[in-house]
């Protein structure tokens, strides 16, 4: 490399890490598990939402690419994983028109705007989400009116409460039955694991593991996004701490005060229920740990966990919102900003000399 | 033992395509030498010969031309038959003589006489220094005398520190070399300390290699200078100058010594200051990893200079795949090379061919702020900024954020999943931002 009379050769020679594009795909393929699970349970129609939303990324991308060259990002996978990314936020059965509107204003205005691949401020995912979230109020609101967040909701507000402060509990008064299989394992694991612990899993859990209502994707995805987490995690693609200290600090917070607005007391909320809805996986392992619009250290990225694992809390129990924890992450988002100035100030702006 | 070892950032280097590191094997001597007039970082050696002489083995045949420059040698005997010019990977220019062997070796197969150095004052061995084209026998190649020349002008107490730290596996050779010559390396360093007037000699080594240091320490037990064996950490840039001088600072304070002047050196200047001044032979030759994937049998060469890269290749069993890349160096601190037929030089550590494999790919993409070039920077600097700022020409804005701190280390380029040239471009920045 020659700069005028500056001469400087190119080194070093070798990389060790994932390239970007691998790092995409591997983020793509965590999706698709989500996505395939509710595909198996909706006729397949969540995957021709992923289909469909994929198509008009790629779409957006040829556009970028022809107008401008250097502003696309056709190759390393980005718009692809936003596209699934999206999918995986919006209910199964959504109007395929509304993803396609949210995946051009998620890749046109939220990232090409700000010049592409790692120049967005915000998360093009979320921000595409809250496009349509805001612009069709009720689409969403119609295809989630059957879902299980919605009737526990419903259920509170006819003052349906549980002494043991579960909402699972709530969803029983309100109609919900647990299904056959979920009936067999936890019999099955209550009779030789939890048996010897003098402890027993109560009914539900599985059926929210293979959620099967209405809902979001990512939740009616929980198991096979969980799988996809575990690839993110054995690649090094998420760091371990960063999600870890996230749901540390929101599942201690419902433990804690989780069964007051379902009639229980201090200490008995349920940490399962919280982690498996609302798309708690999702914001912990997929959202919170996208590096672009991330902070700059460990430190920092471990302070926005513990303030996001509040948040969550605050947002979805005392406030009430069906899907608190990727509302905390829009909120979060927003001030990483500010973060990163901060971070850069303390930890790499100092003088620094051998001690 | 105590381990002494820089904090944070740094990694774990390995590469299972580098030569065993169990022996060195006499490579043939080449038929036809390429003698480059720079081999340090300073201005090109005044050629003293023209094509056409006969010159004899270790004839001085380039006169360095100031600071920073260092006298040449002739590596065989024979002809100058041409002089060439070549650009290196660096961009610069570069001109050499090319040499065809002829007529009878005076040194090699000869015995080889020993010259009493103790009764030498400092200011003769700097003398020997100077006329035998002693140089830091890695990159950049620093002219052992001015190493010395800064070191008496410290008006500190100088420890001379040879730094046997293998944290990156490309060093190799000198690991073979440090290994064979034990003897000869601790007599090295007490020239120099001699020549430095130094009140100490430090070995530093490897944690992993304790029975190295077990032999460093016996070898060193009969002398009566002050010479220890300092154990330091294996991780990459411990080797580095701003790495190695924290551990030293760390071993003085935990001995309640003096803060010195530490004049660095490596194991194959020791040896070579040996050869040097103790039977009086300029830099002929010199240890060398051959390897890489595409490499069908790497090993670690005694090299004459001037032996062409495809020689040193083709002394290895030549190539078993395409190499996609051949650097010389390493293959964090290392340089690509243009063709085959560039030398060894004195600076050449080793020489790799590369498979795509290895290198991981070389397309780059946008930066998505990972944060692996911040994690991993043992100066705890903020790469990207930096890369960002030199991109822009933000110089001055760099110099802010501490970007004259770098060391080119490279450990963020080598991390980068975007695979941005870091390192390389932060680099310029800083050469920019010295110039302006």
């Amino acid at each position: 490399m020659n700069v005028s009379h500056i001469h400087v050769a190119r080194k070093p020679l070798i990389h060790i890490t994932l390239p970007t594009y691998s790092r995409m795909w591997l983020v793509s393929i965590a999706a698709l598990g989500g996505i395939v699970q509710s595909a198996f349970t909706d006729g397949g129609y969540s995957f021709l939402l992923a289909l469909v939303a994929v198509a008009t990324a790629l779409v957006v991308e040829l556009l970028v690419g022809t107008v401008h060259a250097k502003y696309t990002s056709m190759g390393d996978g980005s718009s692809i994983a936003t596209a699934l990314i999206l999918t995986l936020m919006m209910p199964h059965t959504i109007h395929p028109a509304v993803l396609v509107l949210g995946v051009l204003f998620a890749l046109l205005v939220v990232k090409q705007s700000f010049g592409g691949l790692g120049a967005n401020w915000f998360n093009p995912a979320l921000g595409g989400w809250l496009f349509s979230y805001l612009s069709w109020p009720h689409l969403f609101r119609d295809a989630l009116i059957q879902s299980h967040l919605v009737k526990i909701q419903e259920g509170i507000g006819k003052g349906i409460l549980d002494p043991g402060g579960s909402p699972l509990a709530v969803l029983k008064y309100m109609g919900f039955t647990t299904s056959s299989l979920d009936e067999g394992i936890v019999s099955f694991l209550n009779q030789t694991l939890f048996s010897r612990f003098d402890a027993e899993l109560p009914r539900g859990y599985i059926d929210l593991l293979f959620y099967t209502g209405p809902g979001i994707i990512a939740d009616r995805g929980a198991l096979g996004l969980l799988l996809g987490t575990m690839l993110l995690l054995a690649f090094s693609v998420v760091r371990f701490l960063v999600p870890l200290v996230y749901l540390a600090v929101y599942l201690v917070l419902v433990r804690l005060y989780g069964a007051l607005p379902f009639g229980g007391s201090f200490g008995g909320g349920d940490m399962l229920f919280a982690l498996l809805s609302g798309g708690t996986i999702l914001a912990a392992f997929i959202i919170l740990s996208e590096p672009v619009t991330g902070t700059k250290s460990l430190m920092g990225a471990l302070f926005v966990a513990f303030i996001l694992g509040i948040l969550s809390f605050v947002f979805t129990y005392p406030g009430g919102i069906l899907f608190g924890p990727l509302y905390a992450m829009v909120v979060g988002v927003v001030f990483i900003p500010w973060v990163r100035e901060m971070e850069t100030i303390l930890l790499y702006k100092k003088a620094r000399r051998i001690p | 033992m105590k381990i002494y070892s820089f904090k944070k950032g740094g990694l774990v280097l390995e590469d299972p395509s580098t030569p065993p590191a169990t022996e060195s094997i006499a490579a043939f001597l080449p038929s036809i030498a390429v003698v480059p007039l720079i081999q340090h970082p300073g201005e090109a050696a005044v050629p003293l010969v023209s094509v056409g002489d006969r010159i004899s083995e270790g004839m001085l045949i380039g006169r360095g031309k100031g600071s920073g420059s260092a006298h040449i040698h002739a590596p065989i005997p024979g002809r100058v038959i041409r002089k060439v010019t070549w650009t290196l990977a660096d961009g610069r220019p570069t001109e050499g003589l090319v040499i065809r062997l002829e007529g009878a070796f005076t040194t090699l197969g000869h015995r080889k006489e020993r010259y009493q150095w103790e009764t030498m004052s400092p200011a003769d061995l700097l003398r020997t220094f100077a006329d035998k084209g002693l140089v830091e026998m890695e990159e950049p190649g620093k002219p052992l005398y001015d190493m010395v020349r800064e070191a008496t002008a410290s008006q500190q107490p100088v420890i001379v520190v040879v730094r046997m730290v293998f944290d990156d596996p490309w060093l190799v050779a000198d690991y073979v070399l440090c290994k064979e010559h034990v003897e000869e390396i601790i007599e090295g360093a007490r020239i120099l300390r001699k020549a430095t007037k130094g009140s100490h000699i430090i070995f530093t080594i490897s944690e992993e290699e304790t029975a190295l240091g077990t032999l460093f320490e016996q070898a060193a037990a009969p002398y009566k200078e002050s010479i220890s064996v300092v154990y330091v950490g294996a991780r990459y840039p411990q080797r580095n100058r701003r790495e190695l001088e924290i551990v030293l600072k760390q071993y003085e304070k935990v001995n309640n010594a003096p803060s010195s002047y530490h004049c660095i050196i490596n194991p194959a200047t020791a040896y070579a200051i040996y050869t040097g001044v103790v039977h009086n032979i300029p830099i002929l030759e010199r240890y060398v990893a051959v390897g890489g994937g595409a490499v069908k049998s790497p090993r670690v060469l005694r090299l004459r200079l001037g032996t062409t890269i495809g020689d040193a290749i083709a002394q290895c069993g030549g190539f078993v795949s395409r190499p996609a890349r051949i650097a010389t160096g390493s293959t964090m601190k290392g340089k690509y090379v243009q063709d085959l037929d560039e030398p060894i030089t004195k600076t050449t550590v080793s020489v790799i061919a590369l498979t795509e494999e290895q290198i991981g790919g070389e397309q780059t993409y946008a930066c998505i702020n990972c944060g692996e070039c911040r994690r991993i920077c043992p100066v705890g600097l903020d790469p990207e900024r930096l890369y960002k700022y030199a991109l822009l020409e933000k110089d001055e804005e760099a110099r802010r954020y501490n970007v004259v701190d770098c060391h080119g280390c490279g450990c963020c380029e080598v991390v980068c999943p975007s695979r941005l040239p870091l390192s390389t471009v932060i680099r310029i920045s800083i050469k920019r931002g010295a110039a302006k």
